[in-house]
């Protein structure tokens, strides 16, 4: 009698602490799952409240006696949206000549992406279309991952590559092509964009039925009508969001577009000989100037950005939908519709039944239809197709080894003890990356501190706490618009919040460009990869795990902590380094959050000044002939690094996935 | 009756023909002939073989790793391993068990076959060409006026028919089905048989069914597969091949009845 007494304190004791637990928990996990939708509506906030000030001051005239008076908010968007020269940080609104006109940055941006995509949309569809219905498997299995490294490559890599060496080339095909050019930028993001377009093109032929193609081979197709006529055209609408998708990150690619596009003109230019300044290369090279807040060329860049923000979103918002909805499409095409019988239907049925009048005899042998060879021509196309589409699987691969063999060749001498362990120096014989590197490992650990418990604890929110529904919904699309807001746009944001706010608190303008600020910024990149990973993780676990758990009695949490956690680690490992190497890559936004060119000293704090490693690598290149070596070795740093943390991602998944559970 | 049956062209012929996945037999040393104008059924337990084996008639079995064929199977006379795929799969048309048509047009998706294999003919032939396969099929009436509309909009039965019409268009010489009524409610798949029936008139069918009232409706000949077991290895075996009534009235083999009875009764 005793015993059943204590046991019933006992489990009542328990359960009022464990309810407790799981309140706390709860308030903690909504705590962090909310922050990348306060990521956004501080995001949309600041745009609208600097794009207000700009169009507020962007149109003015001079009264007689030189007092400025602005034409207000309506003239000032019809300035923007009407002007043919663009001026912006070489003069102010009450110059003469001053010109606000989007288009001249638009246009360019345009011209760029369109260069890209006409290099990424063949050879990536190609390269997906080889990898998934043409590759062996042995042969898929190095090609593949060779091919998708190039979007791991740092950008300013590539577009030191094209800055350095693709635009020798060029020259040699149009004479008249300036050092910097967009078609060189263009070529370049190109390349980078194959991998883009061409995996998220492989899963959309992925996802076609292996019935339909076996019905196309059953009506005598060859193998490139198979797949050319059935597989491609039945994924179509998910190649069009792969097209979507790519051109969304060709708009916000920033520095390929720095360094191998350049910057220049002040007119609306259609010539992508030239240096274009595209609406990225403006936002992070006004970063050069006066961005304290209130100036106007803050508001300017600020404005841009929301411009590239709205292009990017819609592009994206449609890629994602089209995507889901061809999902959808497909597995509805797979599953017999479901027949109502209304007594309508029956009767059809049954007359069908009766009425079954069969054609005609068929004609006689004489007239019998008569069929194209099967060889010959048909083989011929088949063939020419495949060799077409190998080809271009391997060119973004030759352009990676290019760009590696380039820099070991030229770096690797310089690669030595002394020059990872000293600091920056006019004297080329003399400078090393001790500051970049301290700083990349500084900054990369702090963001790591911070992303990780926000986006685990926001990732099982979402996954396992919320309830379904359209606000879910919502913030499913959201998190995967944040993963594709071009980076140079956090940039902003970091000057915007951050920065600013060490700056309010300090009641100084000078502060805040600190590690503390470019660490938080990247946070904010990181987050929504960190989540979509954990998410990923989470859901790949079988529900039947999660029955098994609830089964025993345990709550929510313990459900989370004691099961779904251990068996999602080793993936969560793997998606958090892989994360964290886009942080490590990162370069654009820490320009705009306000990395400084020449600082000889290692970080002591978070309120240090601070450079990284690719920050570095993009002041070098425009250091001219004798710092090239240094580059290059500064370059092979870089992607040995990347290089390390990327396999050991592979081998934490793959010794884990060897392991019986 | 047999002597009748065996006056008739012989479109396929099977000599030895062993299918095996990866070193495992999935069905054994089959010899039969396959009669023109008539419906021959293939009957058998789940995992016997016989789907291995029907697709083996149009080589789709080439498409699947690890496969091998032997014996010797002879289209009109010819070994289908010497002719060419594409040609054979055009003479030899197949019909899935699950409803597949292509996520085009219901015109489309008759028209197609026929445009790939290389159709000479102005557009009015075409059109021509895939009224007469819809109307063979009795779905003209149906769908003459949504040419346009996307196949996946159709009933699975309307589905279904629409495939084989797809095969009908090229004018195979022989159609595989593979349970082309496995995935239909009862309704449609009397509409199948009845399609079946006439068919025949001009088609060679050979089909696979599980469901043993539509073999004694529409079949003209039966084979039974049943499964052999030696040892580790199971495969199966062609125990007994005959015209229909034989089969379901007074078949050679005790395991023939046993399964043909405790299934139809």
């Amino acid at each position: 009698m005793e015993t059943i007494n204590r046991a019933e304190r006992f489990r009542q004791r328990s359960q009022t602490v464990t309810n407790l637990v799981e309140i706390l928990v709860h308030i903690v996990l909504l705590a962090l799952a909310s922050v990348p939708i306060l990521i956004t509506l501080t995001l949309v906030g600041i745009l609208i409240y600097e794009a207000f000030s700009f169009f507020q001051n962007v149109a003015v005239d001079l009264t007689p006696d030189s007092q400025t008076v602005s034409r207000g908010f309506w003239a000032g968007i019809a300035k923007f949206f009407s002007d043919g020269t663009w001026t912006v940080g070489q003069n102010e609104p009450t110059d003469e000549g001053f010109g606000a006109g989007a288009l001249v940055l638009i246009v360019s941006t345009l011209i760029v992406s369109a260069i890209a995509m006409a290099v990424a949309i063949p050879l990536g569809l190609l390269a997906a279309i080889y990898l998934s219905e043409y590759a062996p498997p042995w042969l898929r299995l190095v090609l593949k991952p060779a091919l998708e490294s190039i979007s791991g490559v740092p950008t300013v890599v590539l577009g030191y590559f094209g800055f350095l060496t693709l635009s020798d080339l060029l020259k040699q095909v149009f004479p008249t092509i300036a050092s910097q050019s967009g078609l060189c930028a263009g070529l370049v993001i190109g390349v980078f964009l194959i991998p883009t377009i061409s995996s998220l093109a492989e899963d959309a032929l992925h996802a076609v039925p292996m019935e339909l193609q076996e019905s196309g081979y059953a009506l005598g197709m060859t193998k490139f009508e198979v797949v050319w006529r059935i597989v491609v055209q039945t994924a179509f609408p998910g190649i069009v969001a792969a097209i979507a998708l790519a051109a969304s990150r060709a708009f916000g690619e920033t520095m390929i577009a720095l360094l191998a596009g350049g910057r220049g003109g002040t007119v609306i230019n259609f010539n992508p000989l030239e240096a274009n300044t595209t609406i990225t290369t403006f936002i992070v090279g006004s970063t050069d100037g006066d961005l304290n807040p209130g100036s106007f060329l803050r508001s300017a860049a600020f404005t841009m950005g929301m411009v590239l923000f709205i292009m990017t979103l819609i592009l994206n918002s449609f890629g994602n939908w089209l995507i889901r909805r061809n999902r959808e499409y497909l597995s509805s095409a797979l599953v017999s519709k479901l027949e109502v019988v209304s007594s309508e239907a029956e009767a059809e049925a049954a007359s069908s039944l009766e009425d079954l009048h069969i054609a005609q005899a068929l004609p006689s042998p004489s007239e019998r239809l008569s069929f194209a060879p099967a060889y010959g021509f048909r083989n011929i196309v088949g063939m020419v197709f495949h060799g077409v589409a190998l080809l271009s699987t391997l060119v973004g691969i030759i352009f990676l080894g290019v760009i590696i063999y380039q820099n070991v060749v030229a770096g690797w001498s310089y690669l030595d003890w002394q020059f990872l362990t000293s600091t920056q120096s006019t004297d080329p014989k003399e400078a090393g990356i001790i500051v970049p590197l301290a700083g990349t490992f500084w900054i990369t650990i702090l963001t790591a501190i911070l992303v990780i418990p926000i986006g685990i604890g926001g990732a099982i929110y979402f996954e396992e706490y919320m309830p379904d529904g359209w606000w879910k919904r919502l913030i499913d699309v959201q998190i995967s618009n944040l993963a594709a807001v071009p980076s140079i746009i956090y940039g902003l944001l970091g000057l915007g919040l951050f920065v600013r706010i060490q700056q309010v608190l300090a009641n100084d303008n000078q502060v805040g460009r600190n590690i503390l600020s470019a660490a938080l910024t990247l946070t904010l990149i990181v987050l929504p990869f960190q989540i979509i990973a954990t998410r990923s993780a989470l859901d790949n676990i079988p529900n039947s795990q999660r029955y098994a758990a609830y089964a025993t009695g345990m709550t929510r949490w313990q459900v989370v902590w004691r099961v779904l956690l251990p068996a999602a680690l080793p993936a969560i490992t793997t998606g958090s380094l892989l994360a964290l190497t886009t942080a490590i890559a990162e370069t654009a936004a820490l320009i705009a959050v306000g990395a400084v060119a020449s600082i000889r000293f290692t970080p002591t704090g978070l309120d240090s000044q601070f450079i990284t490693l690719p920050v570095q690598i993009y002041y070098w290149s425009a250091a001219g002939k004798p710092f090239e070596p240094l580059n290059s070795a500064a370059i092979i740093t870089l992607i040995g690094i990347l290089v390390i943390i990327n396999f050991s991602a592979v081998f934490i998944r793959n010794f884990f996935r060897l392991k019986p559970r | 009756m047999t002597n009748a049956l065996n006056n008739h062209p012989v479109p396929l012929k099977l000599e030895n023909v062993t299918v095996s996945y990866g070193g495992h037999v999935a069905i054994k040393d089959v010899t039969m002939d396959i009669y023109e104008n008539q419906i021959t059924a293939f009957i058998g337990p789940s995992g016997c073989g016989k789907s291995s084996l029907i697709r083996c008639f149009n080589r789709m079995n080439d498409l699947v790793k690890g496969v091998k064929v032997e014996g010797e199977i002879l289209l009109y006379g010819d070994n289908i391993m010497t002719l060419n795929p594409i040609e054979v799969r055009r003479r030899v048309g197949m019909v899935f068990q699950r409803p597949n048509p292509f996520p085009k047009s219901i015109y489309e998706n008759v028209a197609m076959g026929l445009r790939i294999n290389g159709f000479r003919g102005s557009k009015l032939d075409l059109d021509e060409a895939v009224r007469s396969a819809l109307e063979q099929v009795g779905l003209w009436d149906e769908v003459k006026n949504r040419l346009k509309q996307n196949a996946l909009n159709l009933s699975g039965g309307q589905q279904q028919r629409l495939c084989i019409a797809r095969v009908i268009a090229l004018q195979p010489e022989i159609m595989l089905m593979d349970e082309p009524c496995a995935s239909l409610d009862p309704v449609s798949s009397l509409v199948i048989d009845e399609l079946l029936t006439e068919l025949k008139k001009n088609y060679t069918v050979v089909m696979i069914t599980h469901n043993l009232q539509q073999a004694a409706r529409v079949a003209d000949r039966v084979a039974f597969i049943c499964v052999e077991a030696h040892g580790q290895e199971r495969y199966g075996r062609l125990l007994e091949y005959a015209p229909v009534t034989q089969i379901f009235i007074s078949p050679d083999h005790q395991l023939t009845q046993k399964y043909v009875n405790t299934r139809i009764g």
